[in-house]
């Protein structure tokens, strides 16, 4: 069955109509929708949604990492019954994005919001910062990267890796190789055993409900999952042990790690089409142990990620690099013809020429999809086929039923 | 004939949680030994797939009697998901059914074996499922797991959605919308002039997926109207609506849709909206 969310297969690009430019000293430059510059010197209205743990650090970012000049006009959080004003502080999401004096958004909640939230701020014009994990499962990352087409808007999730990977030389010419087409056969083999904090981040499987504090909209929280009792551990960065909300270590940290990879190797427009888990049968709501899952893309290239905290170690492949070297003389030479890879815009540099930044959220859902394709497979127990166009699993209806979940109403993509 | 099996020993050997006694992590068993442990279960044919379904006595965790049997429950319910177990896999899933919709197991439990209904259940549990669609306290979980299923799943939203009221009305319209229920065009129609904002939102969603040109009018006029989040959830169902027609091959139609958004959005905030309408209309 075909679970695709937006019921359209069609893919759209940003188009680079051409937009007005007069009067922007008095236009909101949302109103502006098209290609445009904004003034270095003009002033943005900001929101931050999700108050806590990254929340203030990935806000403050807008001004000092993208050099946006950006007034926060906004704050939402669903721990603030009772406390919010509706003008300045609010404890739904929807209300700010309500409003036209804001420009971009940052959203810090935690990941079961990331891409529902990113969607509608899109859907009411607004820029979007979005902190990582960018979304719980694969369908919502394809409804994210519609709407930013669909909308002509700049999204960045918040994670920079493939900035720093793009000053380095090896990794340049790897990604040129990589995107060349020239390599059919690729023996590329990354073996990454990073810190996926797979026992700090798991969930307890035998918790009792507790009395939901009367500081908290737990139905709000909850938001889009089904709705399960309050359990203090379900809540404030433990809430990454369960699949409710997030995808343990590996599905937290993984965008991280794995964001430099898949620019280096110019995985950006597509992902795994075979993926083997090694890990005990998993739990159906807490997040728990695996050893180590092995994701092959249709070129050959092979990424393994291995969590060195349960089982086995990993020993079917062994690491090996790509080079120029696997290329036939004649190819190499077609290669160093080609242009170098591009330059990244920041955010702040793509909000202002109105181009995908360069953690735009087509390459930042290829990258989160290796992690919930490797969750899939680790909660399947067993080998997934994957087909990166459609975006569907194949031949595994119960496997294909996690790419995309219901959603409780009234939250839907 | 199946054999006779201790299902209570088998639930035994699975490890505990990490501190026994108290909430915790789990570790699990080496997959070999749940392979094993699985397999006990299933040699033992429906009435050891009852025996462990009955003692879970509720879906969100209340101690290791609890979770064990819940833990096993679901590993089998993977396991008979996999390639070529389909026989297995039915007499797994109509075991489950066979125990819902009476006053025992207690709702908790049923909870649980709806969610793993949800996983490994197909087209012979809907009917069953869709009889719970007006149980108090499992019913969105019904929901769930017959637009998870989605063969059939129609046919009893729609039965259900006559009496339903409320939040469990919200909840069907939202799932025929999901399931792209070309039966419910008219009824999703209708529910545009709701006065319930959520009830609005989730019919022009649905008709933006269903998309035959009989959806045009009801999403755009409420476009047309709409004021605030309801604006702009609206503004989106029309590019939707748009973008299915055209990849339909109704091109008239969705230049229409779009023209129809382009004339409701003329303020000078609305000219994104605007230009993602003039953007479908260029790629007709």
């Amino acid at each position: 069955m075909n679970r695709q969310a937006s019921g359209t297969t069609r893919r759209r690009f940003l188009k680079t109509s051409v937009a007005a430019m007069a009067s922007v000293s008095i236009v909101r430059p949302h109103v502006l929708g098209g290609p445009r510059h904004v003034p270095p010197s003009e002033t943005l209205g900001g929101a931050l949604i999700g108050v806590g743990g990254r929340g203030p650090g990935t806000y403050n970012d807008l001004s000092r990492k993208h050099k946006l000049n950006v007034v926060k006009l906004a704050e939402c959080d669903v721990k603030w019954v009772g406390k919010a004003d509706n003008k300045k502080r609010y404890t739904d999401f929807r209300r700010v994005l309500e409003r036209k004096d804001i420009d971009v958004v940052a959203i810090a909640t935690p990941p079961h919001w990331h891409a529902l939230i990113s969607i509608a701020a899109m859907e009411a014009g607004k820029d979007v910062v979005s902190e990582k994990p960018m979304t719980r499962f694969i369908a919502e990352g394809r409804a994210v990267a519609d709407a930013e087409k669909r909308y002509g808007r700049v999204y960045q999730v918040g994670t920079y890796g493939r900035f720093g990977k793009q000053g380095d030389a090896g990794a340049r010419a790897r990604r040129k190789l990589m995107k060349s087409g020239l390599l059919k056969d690729c023996k590329g083999v990354l073996i990454m055993h990073r810190g996926y904090k797979v026992k700090q981040w798991s969930g307890l499987v035998n918790t009792r409900p507790q009395q939901v504090p009367d500081w908290l909209d737990w139905d709000m929280y909850q938001g889009p999952c089904a709705m399960k009792p309050f359990h203090r551990h379900r809540f404030g960065g433990t809430h990454r042990g369960y699949w409710d909300y997030d995808g343990g270590g590996l599905g937290d940290m993984g965008q991280h790690f794995l964001d430099p990879v898949t620019w280096e190797y110019g995985l950006d427009h597509t992902s795994p089409s075979e993926i083997t888990p090694y890990a005990p049968p998993a739990h159906p709501e807490a997040v728990g142990m695996w050893g180590w899952v092995e994701l092959k893309y249709a070129n050959g290239f092979t990424i393994v990620l291995e969590s060195r905290e349960w089982g086995k170690r990993y020993d079917r492949k062994k690491p090996r690099d790509v080079s120029v070297n696997d290329l036939s003389p004649g190819d190499r030479k077609k290669l160093a013809e080609m242009p170098d890879p591009e330059p990244l815009l920041g955010f702040g540099e793509a909000v202002k020429a109105r181009k995908p930044a360069g953690g735009n959220s087509e390459a930042a859902h290829r990258t989160v999809t290796i992690m919930h394709l490797a969750n899939i497979a680790i909660r399947m127990g067993r080998k997934i086929n994957f087909d990166p166009d459609t975006e569907q699993i194949v031949g595994d209806e119960e496997a294909n039923r996690l790419v995309n979940q219901p959603m409780r109403a009234p939250w839907h993509l | 004939m199946k054999k006779q099996i201790n299902v209570a020993a088998i639930v035994d050997k699975l490890p505990g949680a990490d501190r026994p006694g108290t909430e915790s992590k789990f570790t699990g068993p080496a997959p070999d030994e749940a392979k094993r442990l699985v397999a006990s279960v299933l040699s033992g044919g429906r009435e050891a797939i009852l025996e462990l379904a009955e003692m879970i006595r509720d879906a969100n965790g209340t101690g290791e009697k609890n979770y064990k049997p819940g833990y096993l429950l679901h590993a089998i319910a993977l396991r008979v998901g996999d390639k070529g177990r389909d026989k297995e896999r039915l007499v797994f899933t109509e075991a489950l059914a066979s125990l819902l919709g009476g006053a025992n197991p207690p709702p908790g439990a049923q909870e649980y074996l709806l969610r793993e209904l949800q996983c490994a259940g197909g087209p012979e549990v809907v009917k069953t499922i869709g009889g719970l669609l007006e149980k108090p306290g499992i019913w969105e979980h019904a929901v769930n797991a017959l637009v998870a299923i989605e063969t059939g799943a129609g046919e009893q939203l729609r039965k259900a959605l006559v009496r339903a009221r409320g939040r469990r009305r919200l909840a069907i319209l939202q799932a025929l919308g999901s399931l792209r229920d070309a039966p419910s065009t008219a009824t999703l129609a209708s529910a545009t002039e709701d006065k319930d904002e959520n009830i609005r939102l989730a019919a022009i969603r649905g008709l933006a997926r269903i998309a035959t040109p009989a959806c045009v009018q009801p999403v755009v006029k409420t476009a047309a109207k709409a004021k605030s989040w309801e604006k702009i959830q609206a503004n989106k169902a029309a590019l939707l609506l748009a973008e299915n027609l055209a990849a339909s091959g109704s091109t008239d139609k969705a230049r229409e849709t779009c023209n129809l958004l382009i004339n409701a959005n003329e303020e000078e905030d609305d000219a994104y909206v605007r230009e993602a309408a003039e953007r479908i209309i260029s790629g007709l």
